[in-house]
């Protein structure tokens, strides 16, 4: 995802939830710590924002509005850049329409990667290739396998089509899961894991389609 | 009762019985607090059901293999499906059978976190009936007239430190190839990471256990062949743990290093296994330094293992295989009366390396035939989920317990 991108989602999140002064100074504190970062962890924005704006019991809210913007744009399609990983025989849309399984997973899927790529810099150069190897041994058809080596080239910019199952989506996350045990360890991968489930357990979209159905 | 009365012996056996009994107790604690909270149910199960399960074939076949008449020293040939009114003999079974079940049992913790159950039912009802009592009646079986070819040599395993520790080390480090390790254990570069355990206080308290239990296992074993030297077997076994506690804190602490508790209590089993084979041989003091050595071997063995990325969950094969080993030898070298016999060295070297050949041996085609027919490992997924919810559909912790996956996802 791109540091426009990102900021606008941010601004779209925080928009009906603080005044004026407050997003101004929310958006003023991203440009200057955060839109250079290469991996943003939402997390940290908003322990940060916490120090200069008094959210109170809007912290809550603050949190899983962030979580669901940015999951949400993770599967927009950028308006001024034609993709050279574009979806095979698929006319291009601006919108996916999403099921909250997909949200879920998006959001899942950027958490988890984001952590461990911020937190655990040197796993970074493993990554793709590390994730093809596993996508390699999956049991789904070469059409799917195709989209899902796209979007093991790019975590941070996933298409993918919306009729991915449940099955297919949790075989997704496990292949995250074991990557992280081999980069990091098992037990700091369930740390991990269990943190940001409980953490996606507050999005909206939760509440249709927990994130532990992905484990 | 009709006037008649139970020996002293007897009423000892009985109580011995019950006491190696509850060593499954502390075997169930020591792995579960060892484990990951996701999998402690599944370890417990592992416990529970060899001595449930697994003894059943024990009493119908290896029980006759092993102690039945042995005219050619290799293999027992009568006492099938035991029964019967003598109460000695039913007694003395009765305490054979839970020595079986000892030996199985080590082989569980160290495969922890990734065999499947009913492969591992598999492979111990393999190890009780075959791998065992055939061994068995090599160092023990037959009578003085017709001995197992190993006690004719003069094989000296007093309550079972290689009949038990060896055997069950030696299926345990095969069962640790054959399986692989954990998921993320090793790093690409072969560094170890500590899987720690979810509950150090239970994993203590099975400690306790076992060292309580093990008062049984080789005082029992004592009143069969030395009743004259029961109480120096006993008083064996005690200091057997303390001094493996004291060699492998001093080790460490020598080393720079802080005494994890672990470390500590490994050592106390290091030393119980070393003093198994001669606690009514070994005059005390040797019997303390057999175990000092022990208490550091332990320590040494753990590295090594993990440097041969060898993934043992609990520490089994060096306490057990390791420690077997050394005082098994430590026989030769201490026997009182007979310090540095070598042709007693040269037996009790033999016999150690017959129990480790046929058991890792047997133990590895178990395994790899159980995994011809059946899933060995379980998938990837379940380790992720935890073996308690793949394996059993339940938690251990339901109140507390974070658990990453739906468990209502898991129930046919």
């Amino acid at each position: 995802m791109s540091a426009d991108l990102r900021r606008s989602s941010l601004l779209g999140a925080l928009t009906t939830l603080l005044s004026a002064q407050e997003l101004a100074l929310a958006m003023s504190i991203y440009d200057q710590e955060f839109a250079h970062q290469q991996f943003f962890l939402a997390a940290k924005y908003l322990e940060r924002l916490s120090l200069s704006v008094g959210l109170g019991d809007r912290q809550r809210r603050v949190f899983a509005s962030l979580n669901s913007a940015l999951a949400h744009t993770a599967f927009v399609r950028e308006p001024r850049a034609a993709s050279p990983r574009a979806l095979e025989g698929g006319a291009e849309q601006s919108v996916l329409q999403l099921s909250p399984a997909l949200v879920v997973f998006g959001a899942l899927c950027e958490r988890v990667t984001q952590r461990l790529l911020g937190i655990y810099p040197a796993t970074q150069s493993g990554w793709p290739a590390a994730l093809r190897a596993h996508i390699g041994e999956m049991r789904v058809d070469d059409a799917v396998s195709q989209q899902l080596r796209h979007w093991a080239d790019d975590p941070f910019d996933r298409r993918l089509q919306v009729n991915l199952n449940e099955q297919t989506l949790s075989e997704l996350v496990h292949v995250l899961y074991l990557w992280s045990c081999d980069e990091i360890g098992p037990v700091k991968t369930d740390q991990i894991f269990a943190y940001i489930v409980r953490e996606l357990e507050q999005m909206p979209e939760a509440a249709q389609f927990s994130p532990r159905r992905l484990m | 009762m009709n006037g008649s009365e139970l020996s002293a012996s007897l009423v000892w056996m009985i109580v011995a019985i019950a006491m190696i009994f509850m060593m499954q107790a502390g075997f169930s604690c020591l792995e579960a607090g060892l484990v990951r909270a996701k999998n402690t149910v599944n370890v417990i199960m592992k416990n529970f059901i060899d001595v449930a399960l697994v003894t059943l074939p024990f009493w119908a076949v290896g029980y006759g293999l092993m102690w039945g008449a042995n005219p050619s020293g290799w293999l027992g040939t009568s006492d099938f499906f035991v029964s019967g009114t003598d109460n000695a003999y039913l007694v003395n079974m009765l305490f054979q059978l839970m020595f079986c079940a000892t030996s199985s049992t080590i082989v569980s913790g160290a495969i922890a976190e990734r065999i499947r159950y009913g492969a591992f039912v598999a492979v111990a009802t393999v190890i009780s009936v075959l791998t065992y009592p055939i061994f068995g009646s090599w160092a023990w079986g037959g009578t003085a007239e017709s001995p197992g070819w190993l006690r004719g040599l003069g094989f000296i395993d007093v309550a079972g430190g290689t009949v038990v520790h060896i055997v069950g080390g030696a299926c345990a480090l095969a069962g640790v190839i054959v399986l692989g390790a954990r998921r993320g254990r090793f790093s690409s570069q072969g560094i170890a990471r500590v899987i720690p355990g979810h509950n150090l206080p239970v994993f203590s308290i099975g400690v306790f256990l076992l060292w309580f239990g093990w008062f049984g296992f080789n005082g029992a074993s004592a009143m069969v062949d030395f009743p004259e030297r029961v109480g120096l077997a006993l008083l064996n076994t005690h200091l057997g743990a303390c001094a493996g506690v004291a060699g492998a804190m001093l080790f460490v602490t020598l080393r720079g290093r802080k005494v994890a508790m672990a470390t500590a209590m490994n050592g106390a089993l290091g030393g119980l296994v070393s003093v198994t084979a001669g606690c009514a041989h070994l005059a005390p003091p040797l019997a303390i330094f057999t175990a000092l050595v022990a208490g550091v071997l332990v320590t040494v063995a753990t590295t090594w293992l993990e440097r041969l990325r060898l993934d043992d969950a609990v520490g089994a094969v060096p306490v057990h295989l390791c420690c077997g080993i050394w005082g098994t030898v430590a026989v030769g070298l201490f026997q009182t009366n007979q310090m540095f016999d070598l042709r007693q060295i040269g037996v009790q070297l033999l016999g150690a390396a017959v129990a480790f050949i046929w058991a890792f041996a047997t133990a590895w085609l178990a395994f790899k035939t159980v995994g011809k027919f059946m899933l060995l490992r379980v998938p990837s997924i379940s380790e992720q989920r935890g073996l308690d919810i793949s394996e059993h559909g339940e938690i251990g912790y339901a109140e507390f317990q974070d658990s990453l996956a739906d468990p209502s996802q898991e129930r046919g």
